[in-house]
């Protein structure tokens, strides 16, 4: 793929901290790209590179092609949705949407058109002559971003766009940008330390971690395909057991585990040794639970019901626990605390991890 | 949120009363018919004829407005200027002398800035009078300005300023597009201050005057010294009425937050 | 937040304010102490000039004598004692009436707050010349509060307060309280209540609570009041001049004599040289700790 947004070796310090450590990312034309990591993993420093406010201590980003490193950030193409939103509180909201446009020295008519053209996408047209103070968040986040919009960035940065927004708003307004986003074909990349967040609005994700990215792909690839302990438990639950001696029948792995208390299923993997310390994970929904037959035996501890599904927590007999979700498809629930069952999987739902 | 309890509603009252009660009895008195100022004659506005047709009073309120409102206009913008260094930039060369310089004014005695001004005019040569008033007015209060354009600025969001910059705006446009205007109620209560301040100033004007220019305290001060009568209760119930006025239009105008009024 | 701005405007925008205070701040300062080492003279300026040139020979004329002088006579000693001892004692009793105002006024509603905190600034705006006249129509012999108690019969005889003490007490505490109240106000006003809430709930009578949360939690309020109120009132001459007495000497008022009336302006500047040296300390640990609240 053609890098649209190219970060090459970018290394940021702050004195003897080192916010973002020798990351290179390419970023293709009009992707939904997340930088996802925990606080004080560095992905707000690299946002803030990429959009001009940090100078980088070594390193290039490229945009378009073009080497912007030095540039500054009002002279770039990119603009950025604030975590605050960072909305003007001395002007309407009109005026803040159409403040970029002025400072281009654009056409009175033209503001007018681009500005009403963009409030009616975002359903903000009633609402242009209030001040901010006298929005809603939901309103005031929709302001915020028809602001950078309005701009036709090449880039548009979102920090933590939907940080402040309750539950149910911020469901509906993660579909609302990925919308916009496809409608305008343009390139978003976005910050957020929500996994959930990042999974449903991004067509790729790059988790950070201390100034690092451990991985980056689609939210499928790195679900499925996690490269190390670290992101299997970071992205969704899992559950991890070191692995042991290994016999192989055809593609199949059976793993002796003495964690987990027994033997284990895997696929062949030709990128993980068996030989050195590695590790399976698999994930909870992958996990059946049965009362009778073969597996990993342990007792129910606890039960929870989260509505689409049932979360059952097993203590096995090596003392580790093991986690399994249910789907609620309607049937009798059978399992209750206290039952005594065995767990088990396809050899397909196992990762093998070397870290 | 917790009700105040009855012992906060006392410390409020006794507090407040302590305050006020003597402003309130000053107020009474200036519009009592009798000469003596013990003793009630009567309603009476003769003392406010008497204060408004006193020529010397009107023009030394003449000098003291005039050196209040040029004074301010002075010390505000050096405040503004000293707030926004000493807020953005920061570390410079000597920052600490010029920390120091613009923390000690506030509770320097008065005394001692008067005795230095005078000295460094008479040095200098300067002819004393309502510019060496002004001049002296505008070093004592712009140190009061800058502290509540210091509060205000350190309390503006710093995305404000990236996100103009993000639009386009040059970083010193940014910051006069977005953060001058956010910064307008503190302009305010930063000239209401130094003007109220300067209008107030007794030591500072004896020290830096010259032979012929006096101001409404200074005058008000040597009849104070001959005792009290009903007269200068009227100038200054007038005094206070024109400041009362000021805040309140000023407070109703930009509802300055308790801290930016003297926030230390 | 660190821009980048070009330096040559930084390096303006720093001069100017910085400009103004070096020439009618620092600048004075020092010419202060050149006048406290000459002599007395006839004359306008009332002083002999530090240096003259004869021929091509610079000589410069240090004058110790007004130190010598100052520091020999008892009733400057004394005036400064006094100073000293007043701001103490008035500090003390501001800190006793503001601090239960700035607290009951922080525990009010946050509408209700904002209007008393007004109250408490209107005097504060208003001309401190006023508010200690307001005071001698009430403190004389003949005045409202010796009328009043006599009409009352608590005393036959019209109590002496004018011109003592206790008249300068009243008055310093009176006009200097809303400096007092303001910081400690602001700093409790900030503070968490939860905290509060944490103290009680973990078993902390209300008092227990007080003392051992709110209280520490606001000192640094009381060190801004407390600086605010002691520094200026050592020097403070109006009330002194206005209230006291001629046995309460304050310095700053014993400065303004030797100007005024004595003319003698370089033990007047030798004076305020040791006023200075005396009010260096606070002022510098004020601006310190003003400083480190202003990074933090």
């Amino acid at each position: 793929m053609q890098s649209y947004v190219s970060i090459e070796s970018l290394s940021k310090s702050f004195g003897l901290f080192t916010a973002v450590d020798d990351i290179s990312i390419g970023i293709g034309k009009g992707e939904f790209f997340s930088l996802l990591g925990p606080s004080g993993c560095g992905k707000s420093t690299l946002l803030r590179m990429i959009a001009g406010f940090e100078t980088p201590t070594s390193g290039v980003v490229r945009l378009d092609g073009e080497e912007v490193t030095d540039v500054p950030a009002h002279r770039r193409a990119t603009n950025m949705m604030f975590q605050s939103y960072a909305l003007f509180p001395h002007l309407s909201v009109g005026k803040n949407i159409a403040f970029g446009l002025q400072q281009d020295r654009l056409a009175r008519s033209e503001i007018r058109q681009r500005v009403s053209e963009v409030a009616e996408k975002l359903q903000l047209t009633a609402l242009l002559d209030r001040k901010p103070q006298q929005l809603s968040g939901g309103q005031r986040q929709r302001v915020a971003l028809a602001r950078a919009l309005v701009k036709r960035p090449k880039v548009l940065l979102l920090d933590e766009p939907l940080g402040a927004l309750d539950k149910n708003l911020r469901a509906e307004t993660q579909h609302e940008l990925v919308r916009l986003q496809r409608e305008l074909g343009l390139t978003f990349i976005i910050v957020t330390h929500d996994q959930h967040e990042a999974m449903t609005v991004s067509s790729r994700i790059a988790i950070m971690r201390q100034g690092k990215v451990l991985q980056i792909g689609s939210p499928a690839e790195v679900y499925e395909t996690p490269v190390s302990r670290y992101v299997a438990k970071f992205l969704g639950e899992a559950n991890v057991f070191e692995g042991g001696t290994a016999r192989r029948s055809g593609n199949e792995l059976k793993i002796e585990s003495a964690e987990a208390g027994g033997s284990v299923l895997a696929t062949a993997t030709d990128h993980i040794s068996t030989s050195g310390r590695y590790w399976v994970s698999v994930r909870p929904e992958r996990v059946e639970l049965n009362k009778q037959g073969s597996g990993l035996e342990g007792v129910v501890e606890q039960f929870s019901y989260a509505g689409s599904g049932r979360h059952y927590r097993v203590r096995l007999k090596s003392g580790a626990t093991l986690d399994a979700l249910r789907v609620n498809l309607g049937a009798q629930d059978d399992l209750s605390v206290g039952d005594t069952v065995f767990a088990s999987w396809m050899p397909q739902a196992a990762r093998l991890l070397a870290d | 949120m917790p009700q105040p309890s009855l012992f906060n509603r006392l410390s409020i009252f006794a507090g407040l009363t302590f305050l006020y009660l003597p402003i309130v009895v000053l107020v009474v008195y200036s519009f009592n018919a009798s000469r003596l100022v013990t003793v009630w004659g009567g309603f009476s506005a003769q003392w406010y004829t008497a204060a408004i047709s006193n020529q010397s009073m009107v023009e030394g309120a003449k000098v003291s407005f005039l050196v209040a409102a040029i004074s301010a206009t002075f010390a505000t913008a050096l405040g503004s200027l000293a707030a926004i260094v000493a807020v953005r930039i920061r570390r410079f060369r000597g920052h600490h002398i010029f920390n120091g310089m613009l923390v000690a004014p506030m509770v320097m005695p008065e005394v001692v800035m008067g005795v230095s001004m005078l000295l460094m005019f008479v040095t200098l040569g300067i002819d004393r009078g309502p510019v060496t008033i002004t001049l002296a007015h505008a070093t004592f209060t712009m140190c009061f300005a800058a502290v509540v354009m210091q509060s205000r600025l350190a309390e503006l969001d710093p995305s404000l300023e990236e996100a103009a910059r993000d639009l386009g705006c040059p970083p010193f446009l940014a910051f006069i597009k977005v953060a001058v205007p956010n910064m307008a109620p503190a302009f305010v209560s930063a000239w209401l201050l130094s003007f109220t301040l300067s209008l107030d100033d007794l030591v500072l004007s004896s020290f830096t005057t010259g032979p012929g220019a006096s101001t409404l305290p200074m005058k008000v001060y040597s009849q104070i010294k001959f005792g009290v009568t009903p007269e200068v209760n009227a100038i200054s119930t007038i005094i206070l009425g024109v400041v009362v006025f000021g805040l309140v239009t000023s407070r109703i105008v930009s509802r300055p937050s308790a801290k930016s009024n003297l926030a230390v | 937040m660190m821009q980048s701005k070009p330096n040559l405007g930084r390096h303006a925008l720093v001069l100017v304010p910085y400009g103004w205070l070096a020439v009618f701040f620092l600048m004075p300062f020092l010419l202060v102490l050149a006048i406290s080492l000459s002599s007395v003279r006839l004359g306008m300026p009332p002083y002999e000039p530090l240096y003259a040139w004869q021929g091509s020979l610079l000589s410069i004329r240090l004058n110790l004598e007004n130190f010598v002088f100052v520091l020999g006579e008892n009733t400057y000693l004394l005036a400064y004692l006094t100073s000293l001892k007043v701001a103490a004692i008035s500090t003390v009793l501001m800190l006793a009436i503001a601090y239960p105002l700035a607290y009951g006024i922080a525990s009010c509603s946050p509408g209700s707050r904002s209007f008393l905190i007004f109250l408490v600034i209107v005097p504060f705006w208003s001309s401190m010349l006023i508010r200690v006249y307001a005071w001698m129509s009430i403190l004389r012999n003949d005045g409202l509060l010796n009328s009043l108690l006599l009409h009352l019969g608590v005393i036959s005889e019209p109590l002496r307060i004018m011109n003592t003490e206790t008249a300068i007490y009243i008055g310093i505490v009176y006009t200097y309280l809303p400096f007092m109240v303001l910081p400690i106000y602001a700093n409790l006003s900030a503070s968490d209540r939860t905290l509060i809430e944490a103290a009680r709930d973990l078993g902390c009578s209300r008092m227990a609570a007080f003392w051992r949360v709110t209280f520490p939690l606001s000192l640094r309020g009381v060190a801004a009041g407390c600086a605010l109120v002691f520094i200026p009132v050592i020097g403070e001459f109006v009330v002194p001049d206005l209230l006291g007495g001629a046995d309460t000497q304050m310095i700053g008022r014993t400065i303004w004599i030797e100007f005024f009336n004595n003319r003698d302006w370089p033990v007047a500047s030798a004076v305020t040289v040791l006023l200075l040296v005396i009010l260096v300390i606070p002022i510098v640990l004020f601006q310190t700790r003003l400083s480190r609240t202003s990074t933090a």
